[in-house]
């Protein structure tokens, strides 16, 4: 058993320890008080017996009290009469102290003690020393008076009463502490007995801490105990009570953080899944959010951004004092601002940055920070310009027929026009500006209505062959004096398309206009249709003058116009091309071209069938 | 003696109507179809007049007039009227740099050229001493 167990068992069974020991205290306490009592009773005793004694002694006479013939005398009838233990000797002395009789309870030495001189300590008692021991003995003194004069003086001494006196009172001591000591294993035992409950609800108690949860203790008992244990109970079941109130409290806060972090990670997502960078500053102007878009903008990593100033993020002088602006309170109450800021590194780039402040409150006069939207807008600014460019181009090309219509009118009012030759040629020029310019606008239109997505195309079943001879017979009739020679070559059985017929008709137009346009005096134009699997493919082909290698990838491009001098000597306004196809293109088609310079050019349409026919359905 | 104007344009009935005009005005009329044309032309004989289109092929109205201001060795430096299409500043601040740069807005009339041209010449031959 090793110590600590030692312990804890002393410590278990402490109170039983406790009554034995005070049991036992008691016991020595009792018994010693009653030896107590006792030796004094008895020194009262003795005392009151030797004075007695002296007293009687002394009345006796001399002679009575001192045989001289060695008979017996009162001293020797007292000895052996005596049946006190701690008597210790009688003795008669002459007043000069000459021991006249005496007697002795046991051997050995008598006090040497003098004679009382004074009259007033003749009788009395006295404590003298025992010369055979340690222990003090008590003497009492009596004078014999005989004629008025003392004659001897008789003393008897008892020794101081002791505990052996008092053995005899064993078996009574014995008695009384029986009781006693029965009694200690009684009160333990009620003790233990009123104690049980409450180390069975420790050990429940235990238990539970053991199992960390709440619950009243399970245990019957009455008195305090019960009073206690139920008090405890009432109060464990407040703490459980408490403990669910604040357990629920924590899953609310822990759900509703939860939905927080939730919402804030959605906003967070929207925020990052927008099309354009955004960062958004606190009140103070440090960055709180930055999406992933930010850093190819700006040039600045999220993390250089996030929780900064823009002072040390930001270079751009014109973004800075943008930002200047719609930070802080102080800052003007305009709700936003947007600028367009070109790119540092000399690219074309241009990019919108927008700054609206945050607000908050009834009035929304609480400012709370600034979003910040970045947008690279390089696109818009080029498609701003080239806007701008083909109305430049547009207006160009309208002044160019009117210049000539102007001058010609001009020339007819004045002496030139009194020549019949001069008025047919200028009406005829005039005449001929007025349809370039009609074909430009009507160009022009449908280009617009094809951009805008402002035109509808609809589909109808179209024979190739009918609408291929329609449309060369149309070009034909005007380039008669071209004396160009026009072939058509479509198998009857090519299948039909489903097209706008209209819209196409302008198309097919434009390259058959060209083919004549761009060909020689004398040559010809062959327009083919083939029938592939899943397409049918119509092509116009010229032996014209051809396209330059450096103008073939611009050839579609709007208002490109050939550097060749032989190619614009053919006129043109730069758009036929570029109407064709996206004519093609709306009916998702493709248009491409082949060309050797000086042999001829021929461009090809290819129309998927199945697009074709689903359009219809 | 007549005094000689340069008519340069790429679209063949301009040239025709504009060079009657002038015929008609009195000038000696000689036309090129563009500006590579004009520039050989101006250093082969002296034009007092050159009256240019601006958009054209292989060289530009605009670089035709600044290929004459680098061209120290022309037999004469003639007064330049520009034919221009497009209007707006940007496309206007180049010829204002040059000097003897007249720019005219299309459609231009013919009877205003004539005019404006007979002015300037009386005001260079009345400075110069030569019309």
């Amino acid at each position: 058993m090793s110590w600590s167990r030692v312990v804890t068992r002393f410590r278990g069974e402490r109170f039983g320890f406790v009554l034995i020991a005070s049991s036992l205290l008691v016991i020595a306490l009792i018994c010693g008080l009653h030896l107590d009592a006792q030796l004094e009773a008895r020194a009262e005793q003795n005392r009151a017996e030797g004075l007695a004694l002296a007293r009687v002694l002394s009345t006796i006479p001399l002679d009575s009290l001192v045989p001289k013939d060695g008979g017996i005398g009162p001293l020797e009838v007292l000895r052996t009469s005596q049946a006190n233990p701690e008597f210790a000797y009688g003795v008669i002395v002459a007043p000069e102290g000459r021991v006249l009789a005496q007697v002795r309870a046991t051997p050995g030495p008598l006090p040497d003690t003098p004679v009382p001189h004074a009259p007033a300590d003749w009788i009395g008692e006295r404590t003298v020393p025992d010369p055979s021991g340690e222990r003090v003995l008590h003497e009492f003194v009596a004078p014999v008076i005989e004629g008025g004069r003392r004659v001897a003086h008789v003393r008897v001494g008892f020794r101081e009463p002791d505990f052996g006196g008092a053995v005899g009172q064993a078996s009574f001591l014995a008695l009384m502490a029986l009781p006693i000591f029965l009694l200690t294993p009684l009160a333990y035992v009620v003790m233990r007995r009123a104690t049980r409950p409450l180390t069975r609800a420790c050990e429940e108690l235990n238990t539970l801490t053991q199992e960390q949860r709440f619950a009243p203790v399970q245990l019957e008992a009455s008195g305090e105990v019960g009073q206690f244990i139920s008090g405890f109970n009432r109060f464990m079941s407040l703490a459980q009570a408490r403990v669910e109130t604040l357990e629920q409290e924590r899953t609310r806060v822990v759900a509703s953080s939860k939905v927080v972090a939730y919402q804030k990670t959605r906003i967070e997502a929207v925020l990052e899944t927008l099309p354009d960078a955004t960062l958004v500053m606190d009140e103070t102007g440090n960055a709180i959010f930055a999406n992933a878009k930010l850093e190819p903008m700006l040039g600045a990593s999220r993390d250089a951004v996030l929780g900064k100033k823009p002072e040390e993020w930001c270079r751009n002088p014109e973004i800075l004092a943008l930002l200047a602006r719609c930070t802080g309170r102080e800052a003007s109450r305009a709700v936003g601002e947007m600028i367009e800021v070109g790119a540092e590194d000399g690219s074309e780039s241009v990019m919108s940055v927008a700054a609206n402040r945050i607000t908050r409150g009834e009035a929304g006069d609480e400012f709370v920070g600034t979003l910040v939207v970045l947008r690279d807008v390089t696109h818009e600014s080029v498609a701003r310009r080239a806007h701008g460019e083909f109305v430049s181009h547009v207006a160009h090309e309208l002044k160019a027929p009117l210049n000539v219509m102007s001058m010609y009118g001009e020339s007819l009012v004045g002496t030139e026009g009194e020549e019949e030759s001069f008025r047919v040629e200028a009406s005829n020029t005039i005449r001929d500006e007025v349809e370039r310019l009609s074909s430009l606008i009507n160009t022009l239109l449908s280009i617009a209505r094809i951009e805008t997505g402002a035109i509808a195309i609809e589909r109808q079943r179209v024979r190739l062959h009918e609408f291929l001879d329609d449309a060369v017979a149309a070009v034909a009739r005007g380039a008669r004096s071209r004396e160009i020679e026009f072939h058509v070559d479509v198998p009857q059985d090519v299948r039909s398309i489903y097209i706008d017929k209209d819209l196409f008709r302008v198309a097919l137009n434009n390259l058959l206009t060209n083919a004549v346009k761009y060909n020689d005096q004398g040559g010809s134009v062959t327009v083919t249709a083939r029938d592939a699997e899943d397409r049918i493919v119509i092509s116009v082909a010229d032996t014209g003058i051809g396209i330059s290698e450096d103008d073939l990838p611009h050839v579609f491009d709007k208002f490109y116009r050939s550097s060749d001098v032989v190619a614009q000597k053919r006129g043109g306004h730069g758009l036929g091309l570029s109407l064709a196809r996206e004519i093609v293109e709306l009916h998702g088609g493709r248009i491409r071209v082949q060309t050797r310079p000086e042999d001829g050019s021929e461009f090809s349409i290819e129309l998927r069938t199945r697009a074709s026919e689903r359009g219809e359905a | 003696m007549k005094a000689r104007v340069l008519v340069v344009d790429d679209e063949a009935k301009v040239l025709r109507i504009t060079k009657l005009a002038l015929e008609k005005a009195g000038y000696l009329v000689t036309t090129a179809n563009d500006g590579v044309e004009a520039l050989e032309t101006l250093r082969a004989e002296p034009f007092d007049v050159l009256v240019t289109d601006v958009n054209m092929p292989r060289m530009t109205g605009e670089e035709l007039c600044l290929a004459i201001q680098e061209e120290e060795t022309l037999p004469r430096r003639p007064l330049i009227f520009v034919a221009t299409g497009r209007t707006g500043e940007r496309h206007r601040a180049w010829a204002i740099e040059l000097e003897n740069v007249v720019l005219l807005e299309k459609p231009v009339s013919l009877r205003a050229l004539v005019a404006r041209i007979g002015e300037r010449l009386s005001e260079a031959g009345s400075a110069g001493g030569e019309a």
